[in-house]
């Protein structure tokens, strides 16, 4: 039986993916907070709870070993990086992270661990990244595709060290704001905002703004396509205002700017209620007819999704189904297979392939 | 009217200037000559205004014997009265290198040109302007020969005279010596005629001019004829296209043909800049940040805009193919004009906010409600030189102006709030109503015109240009403007009030498609207009609460809305409390699926419309105005996919399933 | 041929001149033609000069004029004086007829080489002349509009004769061996001035600007700015020059269509002599013949101030209520003023000599 371990398992994403691995084995559930990870645990029977800080080595060093797969859910990335998966590794386990970046990979490999050898550390299994690089593959399973549209977002809190997170994606290493992908290169000024425009599978009129990651260009690599772009969608401008407002202010500590980014995540939660929406839309180089084009994935809650990601990434590591070494969620998770769990999912509540 | 509170000391300023002197030192009754002014400084003077306060003086006015305080008066009155003034404009006009090269259609001018190819329900085969004169004491035997000298030299001092439109809907200018440039008047002599045969030669002309306009697409944009009749008289017939020329531009035309008429050796002061560089001014405006302040302004506010006045009519606007638009007329004699504008100055009102509220009132009685969104059609020559008023071209626009009105309160009071409104929205005139209204309708998810009941009014541009109208001309005689006879067709209005100066009379009408309105609501509602404004010339129409519907906006189809139990006399307005009414959104067409492009043409039909629109299009079942494109760009996609596929859809069929999946099925019926 | 004619000449290019005088005569007929219209317009009977006058409604210090106009329609035939010594109406023109008299005047000005603002400008003053003689509309408006020189640049300027004059004028000036001090009377437009100044940098170390009114003198000083050695002042012609212009003495003098504006030709020379070096030059442009082309504008600019008095001439105008001196008077007077003609431009019996513009060149003589 596979003991799974998941760290900051009393937030919002490490409670979800507690919920969806009870049952597929022992589970221990580790937190800064003994109480809540307590409370956690009594929902579900034979779940241990143990008192784990990240910043304590010996802790993460008990917590990790003796598990076969370490789920790790607690933030900010930019303070994990790969603090918890090398301490997994070092216990010969298997590691998830719901969130974690290229930056974390870069991380990994500066003096990579032995133990990829023969165990996988998976990073970015969550929504954005993850999911959304991810699911479009399901599009370009019957051909090329010569073009690909990509829509994430809709309305979610942001915690203030999920702001600081926001505030720090920025820069080559994450992402082009305005670029598309052209003819196998980041195009940069290639597209325009787009500001009150009604999308499939999002509600009432939303604003996208065209920001080519790291993982959107990875995907078009990847697939080959002629051309991608990449949108962020809000409800209301506010966030990308906040964000911008932030990023022109080159001398301030970024902490300065957390509160306008939370409030403004606020305020379009309150315009319109927490919802979330990916929408991929392909353009196939060959017109086969009935083969599906679109793709949108409904969720109230972003954050809780992106614990089912970790969760499903976890099941997969302990079902061998992913090849040892480091990689990201959206390379090496099965597309078909995903969407099918994820439409039986509760959290998701709607699917579209048409 | 916007006006420095220091125009004493700018005017002072010029004068210090010119004469060496200490601005203190004038003292406002001092004669410029006195203070030691030549005839040379006089017109140097001149210059000055024109330059920094863009302010035109008559030769006439420029003598050593004027006062400072008499100069401030005078440059006072002339300045401009439509509230496009005093802004400091974030673009210069400069004269463009090439003034035969072409150039693109304002926003009006679209609209108007993709309602002459039947785009839009409510249109015509050509938008324009038709009025007719009669004229007594003619020359006959000189008449003709003046009129075509006039016109000769008109269309050589204005530009616009000269232009056309290609049809692609760019525009451009002949020049002189081009074949077809200079357009010559028509003439028609019955002198020798029966009445019988006169009486039915005028019908005719006038049917013909009235529904057949000049179009610039093939032609002149101006169509001038001159019938003589028997003992001296005759008419003179101006029809002109509303593509190529704007109604303040047919007030000038009409005054400089005159004058041209009038005086064989008359020589118009040449024109500096020409409409073509007013245009491309205009094109580089869209790029300053003011615009966009002023476009950022009006898109916030339009989510609460109200509807348009739910008037009750008798067809669906789709289902009428009108012909001429119908009129109601009234004039009111020039005593009680002159005391309606003491009046209104009493009250601190212009003329036209007292009718803009006047017919407002009378909208929300006849409609049923007090809160609506009309459509107002603008001057808008922004005050980049001079010469801009006086020069010949289609800069109007069209404003849209949310009216609200209080029902406990004085009409004065309705007045001064609907005054301080408009002037609020026109101080945003950046950015036109026709591309407000096109977001409006994007937003709404409507094909229809947001805003088809239109205002109209010149009233006070005669003082700001002044100059008195001619009321002789030479060979052509007198002219009679109390014989006048007019034709309006402006594509998508079902029913326009219009105002202006005539004769030192005020004139009022209404152009509506006869078709929509039952013709004794119209009736009604006219003469209630009529009363109202004789009221008000009276005095007594100013303190007085109208009664109004308690309803703000208009209720559901089942006539909740409709107040009947007004203070109106005999059953006003008879009309059912179900049935159609203006702002009805049609009836639903066969849905689309919802879906992406289905199959290759529908995927070339999107991105056909990505291309045009850069935007993204998804959804074969998205409109194309929803997507951000417009009538202009309809035309243009309507012609792109004629060339790709070689099927030809038409601009109306397109429009009424403007969607991926409707022009697709449009495009495999071979629909034409 | 002169240096200074062949100069004068190759300013012109290839400009054909055979059709000048034709087209001189073309615009003068026209524009009287364009007076007697307005006189057979507003005219009800026959009548004298004074009763025309008073008929039309002209201001008193502008009532010569239409005497002025009666004697040269008379001249041409356009009306004609009755044993009661009263005038006829002119004949009432047909629009037709006033149609092809704008643009034969059109037509005329263009073979002038004048630009199309002087047609502007004459049928202007055309159409203005009911203002014109009732002091509604000021002349000097109509010659300025806007303040600027466009309109008197294309009369006294930018057409073939002012080209040719001042192309002359430059020779002239080249050769002279002495150009220290210059002063220029009544110097307007500068419309020559802009042509010397260059060839006088390095020679002059002062050009003294001069006119009556301030109004060119700051429009001089603004636009000759590249001149250091350009100096303004108000100057009367009738004045002791010594008082405006200082004692000490010229290289040249140049009057460009102001010293016939002086009361008396004659002491004007005498001053502008004893103003002058000995072998000092007075360079003059002057018109020799009033043209009937001038005389829907000319005369208005010529009358009585409003409130003062019309110039009484002392000289050989006396008595004749004339403006201009011609050829002959002028080279007496600079003979008896103790000059010597070196210059005298164009030679009569060239073509150019229809447009009755002047050069001459005097030396003081010791």
């Amino acid at each position: 039986m596979t003991r799974f371990g998941v760290l900051g398992g009393s937030g919002t994403v490490g409670r979800v993916v507690v919920d969806r691995l009870a049952g597929a084995g022992p589970l221990r559930v580790g937190g800064r907070d003994a109480g809540r990870a307590a409370e956690v645990c009594a929902s579900h029977p034979g779940a241990e709870p143990v008192r784990a800080d990240l910043a304590d080595a010996a802790g993460l060093a008990a917590f990790c070993a003796g598990c076969d797969v370490v789920v790790n859910c607690a933030g900010p990335s930019y303070r994990v990086l790969d603090r918890v998966a090398r301490a997994a590794l070092a216990a010969g386990a298997h590691y998830v992270d719901a969130a974690g970046d290229v930056v974390a990979l870069d991380a990994l490999a500066d003096g990579p661990p032995a133990r990829l050898a023969d165990r996988a550390a998976v990073f970015s299994a969550g929504l954005m990244p993850g999911l959304s690089g991810l699911l479009p593959r399901v599009l370009a399973a019957a051909g090329p595709l010569a073009r690909l549209d990509v829509y994430v977002g809709g309305a979610a809190a942001i915690g203030p060290l999920s702001a600081v997170d926001a505030l720090l994606t920025r820069g080559p290493r994450f992402g082009t704001a305005l670029a598309a992908w052209r003819g196998g290169a980041v195009v940069p000024n290639a597209l325009r905002p787009l500001r009150s425009v009604a999308l499939p599978g999002f509600r009432g009129r939303v604003h996208a703004w065209p920001f080519l990651s790291a993982e959107a260009a990875g995907l078009a690599a990847a697939l080959g396509v002629d051309e991608l772009r990449n949108h962020t969608v809000y409800v209301t401008e506010e966030i990308p205002r906040a964000l911008a407002a932030a990023w022109a202010d080159e001398e301030g500590p970024v902490d300065a700017h957390v509160p306008a980014v939370v409030a403004a995540a606020d305020a379009d939660l309150a315009a319109t209620g927490p919802y979330y929406t990916l929408l991929f839309q392909a353009v196939p180089r060959e017109h086969v007819p009935g083969r599906p084009r679109r793709l949108v994935l409904r969720t109230p809650d972003s954050y809780a999704l992106s614990g089912v990601v970790a969760a499903l990434t976890a099941r997969a590591l302990a079902d061998g189904a992913i090849p040892p070494g480091a990689h990201l969620a959206a390379d090496v998770l099965d597309p078909a297979a995903t969407l099918a769990a994820l439409r039986g999912d509760p959290l998701v509540t709607g699917v579209e392939l048409t | 009217m916007t006006v420095p509170p220091t125009l004493e000391s700018d005017l002072a300023a010029i004068w210090a200037e010119l004469l060496d002197l200490d601005p203190a030192s004038i003292a406002p009754d001092a004669t410029f000559l006195r203070l030691g002014g030549d005839s040379v400084l006089a017109v140097r003077m001149s210059a000055l205004v024109r330059r920094r306060l863009a302010v035109e003086l008559a030769l006439a006015d420029v003598t050593v014997e004027i006062s400072l305080a008499a100069l401030t008066d005078l440059v006072r009155d002339r300045a401009s009265g439509d509230g496009a003034g005093a802004r400091a404009l974030p673009v210069e006009i400069v004269r463009r290198p090439d003034p035969s090269a072409p150039f693109p259609l304002m926003p009006l001018q679209q609209g108007y040109f993709v309602g002459q190819h039947d785009g839009w329900e409510l249109s015509y085969a050509s938008a324009h302007f038709y009025g007719d004169l009669a004229l007594s004491r003619m020359d006959a035997d000189e008449a003709a020969e003046t009129l075509a000298d006039a016109l000769h030299r008109l269309a050589l001092h204005q530009p616009t005279l000269r232009a056309r439109i290609t049809p692609e809907g760019e525009q451009y200018v002949l020049p002189p010596d081009a074949p077809g440039a200079i357009p010559g008047p028509r003439v028609l002599d019955l002198r020798d005629a029966a009445d019988a045969e006169i009486a039915a030669a005028l019908a005719a002309t006038r049917a013909e001019m009235s529904t057949s306009g000049p179009n610039p697409l093939t032609g002149p944009g101006v169509d001038v004829r001159l019938t003589l009749l028997p003992g001296g008289r005759g008419r003179l017939h101006t029809a002109m296209s509303l593509i190529a020329m704007d109604g303040w531009s047919a007030t000038v035309l009409n005054r400089e043909l005159l004058t041209l008429a009038t005086d064989w050796n008359a020589v118009p002061a040449p024109l500096e800049v020409d409409f073509g560089d007013y245009v491309a001014a205009i094109e580089r405006l869209r790029h300053t940040g003011a615009w966009q302040a002023d476009r950022d302004w009006w898109h916030d506010r339009l989510d609460a805009f109200p509807p348009p006045p739910a008037l009750p009519l008798l067809a669906d606007p789709r289902d009428v193919a009108p012909d001429l638009m119908d009129t109601r007329d009234a004039r009111l004699a020039a005593d009680r004009w002159t005391a309606l504008k003491r009046r209104c100055a009493e009250h601190d009102v212009t003329p036209s906010a007292a009718m803009l509220t006047a017919f407002a009132v009378v909208l929300a009685r006849w409609a049923g409600h007090r809160a609506m969104l009309l459509n107002t059609l603008q001057l808008n020559r922004l005050p980049l030189h001079p010469d801009i008023h006086r020069t010949i071209g289609a800069f109007a626009a069209t404003m849209l102006v949310p009216v609200d009105l209080d029902g406990a309160a004085a009409f004065s009071d309705l007045v001064r709030a609907q005054q301080r409104t408009f002037t609020e929205h026109a101080a945003h005139n950046l950015v036109t109503g026709v591309e407000v209204s096109r977001e409006l309708a994007r937003r709404r998810g409507t094909v229809r015109p947001v805003a088809p009941i239109v205002f109209q009014s010149t009233l006070g541009m005669d003082a700001a240009i002044g100059q008195r109208q001619a009321t002789a001309a030479g060979p052509l005689g007198e002219l009679d403007f109390g014989d006048f006879y007019h034709q309006l067709r402006t594509p998508q209005v079902a029913l326009e009030a219009r105002f202006w100066e005539m004769n030192d009379e005020m004139a009022v009408a209404f152009s509506l498609v006869g078709e929509l309105f039952d013709p004794s609501e119209v009736d009604y509602a006219f003469a209630e207009l009529v009363e109202l404004i004789g009221a008000l010339a009276d005095g007594y129409g100013w303190d007085r609460v109208l009664p109004l519907p308690d309803a703000a906006r208009p209720g559901p189809a089942d006539g909740h809305g409709r107040d009947r139990a007004l203070a109106l006399p005999d059953a006003a307005y008879p009309g059912p409390a179900e049935g159609l009414r203006v702002g009805d959104e049609p009836r639903a067409e066969a849905a689309v699926a919802p879906g992406p492009p289905r199959d290759e043409l529908e995927q070339r039909i999107a991105a056909l419309w990505e291309d045009l629109l850069d935007a993204p299009v998804l959804d074969r079942a998205e409109t194309f105005f929803a997507l951000g494109g417009d009538s202009l760009l309809a035309v243009r996609a309507v012609a792109r996919l004629a060339k790709e596929t070689g099927r030809a859809v038409g601009v109306r069929r397109f429009l009424d399933v403007p969607t991926v999946a409707g022009l697709a099925d449009a495009v495999r019926e071979g629909t034409a | 041929m002169t240096a200074a004619h062949r100069a004068g000449l190759a300013a012109l290019g290839d400009a054909p001149l055979d059709a000048v005088p034709a087209a001189v005569h073309t615009l003068d007929l026209a524009v009287l033609n364009g007076i007697a219209a307005h006189l057979a317009d507003a005219l009800a009977s026959p009548g004298t000069a004074a009763e025309f006058a008073a008929e039309l409604g002209a201001v008193p210090r502008h009532r010569w004029i239409v005497g002025r106009w009666l004697a040269a329609m008379e001249g041409e035939g356009l009306t004609a004086r009755r044993p009661d010594g009263r005038y006829e109406r002119p004949v009432r023109r047909r629009r037709g007829e006033l149609i092809a008299l704008r643009r034969d005047l059109d037509a005329a000005r263009a073979r002038l080489g004048y630009p199309d603002a002087l047609t502007r400008y004459l049928l202007g003053s055309l159409r203005e002349l009911p203002g014109l003689l009732t002091d509604r509309v000021s002349a000097q408006a109509l010659l300025f509009p806007g303040g600027d020189f466009a309109t008197a640049d294309a009369a006294y300027r930018d057409n073939l004769v002012n080209r040719y004059l001042n192309a002359a004028a430059v020779e002239v000036v080249c050769a002279l061996p002495r150009k220290r001090r210059v002063l220029e009377l009544g110097a307007g437009t500068g419309s020559l001035t802009a042509a010397l100044l260059p060839v006088l940098h390095g020679h002059t170390d002062a050009y003294l600007f001069t006119d009556l009114s301030p109004f060119f003198l700051d429009a001089a000083r603004r636009r000759f700015t590249a001149h250091p050695f350009l100096r303004t002042a108000v100057a009367d012609l009738d004045a002791p020059l010594a008082a405006s212009c200082g004692a000490e003495p010229f290289d040249l003098v140049v009057a460009v269509n102001a010293a016939h504006n002086a009361r008396d030709t004659g002491a004007l020379l005498a001053g502008v002599r004893a103003a002058l070096r000995p072998g000092g030059t007075l360079l003059l442009v002057e018109t020799c013949h009033e043209h009937h082309q001038s005389l829907a504008s000319m005369p208005f600019l010529l009358s009585a101030p409003p409130g003062g008095q019309r110039t009484v001439r002392t000289d050989v105008r006396a008595g004749t209520g004339r403006t201009y001196l011609t050829r002959a008077e002028w080279t007496a007077a600079l003979g008896r003023a103790g000059f010597a003609v070196a210059h005298d431009l164009p030679d009569p019996g060239h073509p150019l000599a229809a447009f009755s513009q002047r050069l001459l060149a005097a030396v003081r003589t010791t």
